[in-house]
This record gives C-alpha cells, sequence and structure tokens, in this order.
C-alpha cells in the first residue's frame, strides 16, 4: 500500500501546500459524503472530521502519491468508525451464491428504451429514480459504485479506500450496477416507459428477487446458520 | 452457434464488461470485447455481434452519466442551499484544519497569536487568500482560550474571556452601532491625516480600501474604547435624499475584541466576514492582517459585507 507509507522527510515542510490541495478534492468529498450520510449538514461536519484527521495524520502520506485517495479512505474510514460500527458489510452478498441478479434480466430493447433519446424528456424524473436507487443500495455497493462511476478511481485505489481486495470491489460494483439498474427498470416499467417482458437468460429461483426480496434471502441465509 | 472465451464471460457476467467499460482490461481483453461488441472476427476468424451486450455497455454509460450529474448536482445544490454557502464552508473546513496544524506544531505559536508581534506574524500570509479566514479564526480561537477543535464555534464567546481583553462582548458591538448612529463629526478630513491614525491605534489605517462601490470618505475620528482606541473611518454612498452613511471601524484585535456572537458567518469572495442587524443598522466584522475592521451602516447586510470584504483587498 504506497500511498500509506510515511514519509517524514519529504512532506513535513509542504504543509501550505498539503492544506491547500486537500481543499480541492472538498466538492467530491461532500458530494460523497452526501450519500453516504443522506443528510447534507451531517456531510459537512464528515468532511470536515476527515481532513482534520488527514492533517492530524499528514506525516503519513507519502508526497507524490494519490491523495485524493488518501482522503477518501480517511473518509470512509471516518464515516464508518461514526456510522457503521460493524464495518462495511462483506458477508453474505459477497458468497458465490448470493447473486439473485443474474445476467440478462432485460433484453436488449428494453435496455435500449431505458436509455433511449427519445425519452429524454423524462430525464429528470429518471434521475430523480438514479438518486433514489441509489440512496437505497448498501453502502459497501453505493461506495463502490460512486468512486468508480462518479470519481472515477481505478479498481486498485477503491480496493485501497475500502481497504478490500480488487475482486471484493469487482463484485461490489457489479452488484450495486445491477442493483442500480434493476430499481431504474422498475420504475421505467410502473411508468409505462418500458414494457413487461419475460425474463431472458438464466432462469435461476433468486433472478427474478426485486431489492426488496434480498431481505428475505439474508433471513433465510441467518436462519440457516 | 461458436462461442468465444469473451461472449461466454461476457454474455454471462457482465462484470468483464465492467471491466472494459471501467478502463481495468488489459490489451488482449479490450481485443476480444471489442470484437464481441463490433461484430469484428476473432482470432479463430468466427465473426460475431452481441446485441445484448452493446446494450449492456450503453445503458451502463447512461446510468454512469445520469450518477455523475445526480452525485455532483445534488452535493452542490445541497451546499450551496446550505446555512452558509460553498465558500463559508470550504473557509470552515480550512479553519478546521489549520487549527488541528496550529495544535499540532507548537503551543507557542497560539501564544504568539494571541500578542502578534510585527516580526514573522501571519505566516499564513503566504497562503492563498482564503485562508485568511483559517487564520482569522485560529487567532481569534487562540485569543480565546476556547478549545480549538470546537469546530462549530470557531468564533469564540468574548464573554468567555472576560477580563483579558478590553471591550467584551456585544456591548461593543453595540457601543459602536452607537457611535454610527450619533455620529460626532470628523476629527480629520484630510486622507492622510486620516491615515496617519495608525500611530494612535497601533495598526494601519488605509481609507481609500474603502472607498469602492460609491462610497466617498468624509473624514475620521479616534474612538476610545474601554481604554483601548478605535478609529472610525466615516463614509457617504450617493446623493441627495438616498445618500447613506457609512463606518467603518479600524482596531487591534488583540486589544480590542469584538464578539461575533449572534453574527452569522458568509464568504464574500475569499473573506470571511461576519454579518449581523442591529437596531435597524448592518454590521459586519472581518480581519485581515491583524487588523480588525467592523463596518456599521444604514444598508443591507450583504453591502455592509461587501464593504468589510474590501478590508482584504491587497492596495
Amino acid at each position: 500500500m504506497p500511498m500509506l507509507r510515511s514519509s517524514q522527510t519529504e512532506n513535513a515542510k509542504d504543509s501550505d501546500g498539503f492544506t491547500e490541495e486537500c481543499v480541492t478534492h472538498l466538492d467530491a468529498l461532500y458530494g460523497v459524503a452526501c450519500r453516504l450520510t443522506r443528510n447534507p449538514t451531517e456531510a459537512e461536519d464528515l468532511v470536515q472530521d476527515a481532513l482534520v484527521k488527514a492533517m492530524r495524520a499528514r506525516h503519513q502520506f507519502l508526497v507524490g502519491t494519490n491523495l485524493k485517495a488518501w482522503l477518501f479512505r480517511i473518509l470512509t474510514n471516518t464515516f464508518i468508525n461514526k456510522y457503521r460500527r460493524g464495518g462495511l458489510e462483506r458477508t453474505l452478498f459477497e458468497g458465490p451464491d448470493a447473486d439473485p441478479l443474474a445476467d440478462g434480466w432485460v433484453s436488449a430493447s428494453t435496455m435500449r428504451q431505458l436509455r433511449d433519446p427519445e425519452q429524454i424528456a423524462l430525464l429528470p424524473i429518471v434521475e430523480g429514480e438514479v438518486g433514489r436507487a441509489l440512496d437505497a443500495l448498501p453502502t459497501e455497493f453505493k461506495l463502490a459504485v460512486i468512486l468508480c462511476d462518479v470519481e472515477e478511481f481505478s479498481y486498485e485505489e477503491i480496493a485501497e479506500i475500502m481497504s478490500c481486495p480488487i475482486g471484493t470491489v469487482m463484485s461490489r460494483l457489479h452488484r450495486g450496477r445491477k442493483l442500480l439498474q434493476r430499481s431504474l427498470y422498475e420504475h421505467a416499467l410502473a411508468m409505462g416507459i418500458v414494457k413487461a417482458e419475460p425474463r431472458v437468460g438464466t432462469a435461476e429461483p433468486g433472478a427474478a428477487a426485486a431489492p426488496a426480496d434480498l431481505a428475505a434471502y439474508r433471513a433465510r441465509k441467518r436462519a440457516a446458520v | 452457434m461458436t462461442r468465444s472465451v469473451a461472449e461466454n464471460l461476457t454474455c454471462k457476467d457482465s462484470r468483464l464488461l465492467e471491466a472494459y467499460l471501467d478502463g481495468e482490461l488489459d490489451a488482449a481483453g479490450v481485443i476480444d470485447i471489442e470484437a464481441h461488441l463490433s461484430g469484428g472476427s476473432d482470432a479463430e476468424g468466427r465473426s460475431q455481434a452481441c446485441d445484448v451486450c452493446q446494450e449492456r455497455l450503453a445503458l451502463q454509460r447512461a446510468t454512469r452519466q445520469s450518477l455523475k450529474r445526480v452525485v455532483r448536482t445534488a452535493s452542490l445544490e445541497a451546499l450551496q442551499s446550505g446555512a452558509s454557502g460553498r465558500d463559508a464552508f470550504r473557509a470552515r473546513a480550512l479553519t478546521a484544519m489549520m487549527a488541528e496544524q496550529g495544535r499540532q506544531t507548537n503551543v507557542s505559536s497560539i501564544a504568539r497569536a494571541q500578542v502578534p508581534a510585527a516580526d514573522g506574524r501571519f505566516h499564513w500570509r503566504t497562503l492563498v487568500p482564503i485562508a485568511s479566514a483559517a487564520a482569522l479564526a485560529l487567532f481569534w480561537g487562540a485569543a480565546s482560550r476556547g478549545p480549538l477543535t470546537a469546530l462549530r464555534q470557531q468564533w469564540p464567546d468574548a464573554r468567555g474571556s472576560a477580563g483579558m481583553q478590553a471591550g467584551m462582548g456585544d456591548d461593543l458591538l453595540a457601543d459602536l452601532l452607537h457611535e454610527h448612529s450619533n455620529p460626532m463629526p470628523p476629527q480629520w478630513t484630510d486622507p492622510s491625516d486620516v491615515r496617519a491614525l495608525d500611530q494612535y491605534i497601533g495598526v494601519p489605517v488605509r481609507p481609500a480600501r474603502f472607498e469602492r462601490n460609491g462610497a466617498s470618505l468624509v473624514g475620521a475620528r479616534v474612538l476610545p474604547v474601554h481604554q483601548q482606541r478605535a478609529a472610525m473611518l466615516q463614509y457617504v454612498i450617493g446623493h441627495g435624499p438616498s445618500q447613506r452613511r457609512l463606518s467603518v471601524f479600524v482596531y487591534d484585535p488583540s486589544k480590542i475584541q469584538i464578539s461575533a456572537l449572534g453574527l452569522s458567518p458568509r464568504a464574500v469572495g475569499t473573506s470571511e466576514v461576519r454579518v449581523g442587524q442591529e437596531s435597524g443598522y448592518s454590521v459586519a466584522v472581518t480581519q485581515n492582517g491583524g487588523v480588525g475592521y467592523a463596518v456599521a451602516s444604514d444598508l443591507g447586510t450583504d453591502q455592509s459585507a461587501q464593504v468589510a470584504a474590501l478590508a482584504n483587498d491587497g492596495e
């Protein structure tokens, strides 16, 4: 983890530059904090806490490495420590059999309708739904999706930020995106933007499960233990 | 039907497609995927074109664009409609960081901030201008001996340090407002005489700095404030019946402290200004380079804040 190795020689003198550079990432940090806390005021506090911690730990930051990723790691840890004492969830969802969202759940034509330029008038509605669906995601999926799709971090950087293996990043991204698209599809279906269709592709028992059924799935898993 | 590795992986599990979209595939993987998508031939000359994967990719790209807009726009809107606004949040975050740095550096720097010396004071002057807000709050925080980590109270309650400084609390602000609302005639009207007031109050007085936005200097007086002295610069804005008066109080903040209690923070450009309204007048308080400024006027709080922010413009 090169970005966490400490370098006492190089960074000690550059205090002012460090502070300024941290602040250039303020909007990005705040955007993610808003989605994590779902509360603008708490998001401000979270970002501020994270920046103060970064200041306190700045001797651990290796100059020349990715400051933004380092700050996001601190933000994530601060969030977990503050709101999620148990850490990010990483058990049930990530097992090999935990995928109720097999690929191939909608046809190419439905996918085309979901993003069709003819539906451009519906964009605000769709984006409102994207926001809601994002908020509804489990935190670890939401974070992976935002770090990748919005902040454009690499898998490796996301793995460092979320303190997990790259494989876990890919799996969280995949599931997060699938859940998001399923929400969008179901919303579009409810609004009559797309037509219901017989499910194509794999027909495993969980494939038809809506996100709401994940809770039932987890309950079953828990009961089985 | 022939199936390549890419087709197998992509159509059954879009993870590979996602890795392609995320720019995480190596060159060979990219070639495979692109062949699969575009209907080109793979290494063994088989032709493919996968509609479903093309649509998956397109949908994923569209979703990504929506996500970007949603996350960025929503947070920016939240920030701008927040209590203090985006600039103030930046200033607050910087303030908190500077405070943390100050706490780390050593205690003596805080002690120094309490009685700023002429030499090397405000080493943060070299920072971008926005940092002045941070330095300011560090300075005020230190002067009040308030806990620097109490981030929501960067501007201390001056009453908490009663006896340490002249001019405690809100009554000083009330005094200044009284001077503004019942002004004595100026003692000096020549700008060079006004500039020379620095010898009485111990900090530079630069009347021209506030002569913008149509304000013109009428004159100045020295104002005794609790065994200390402040300069009161008097300006008018506009002509005739719409003419408004404006007073700028210039003082040494290590001797005179104005409580920011009841005033709300506001970012004007890169300056942090505390604004409020009292008895029908607006007040704006700020600090720059170890000099305190308080603006009292018959104008709105916005305009007073703008005038106060002029204190932070270089000459």
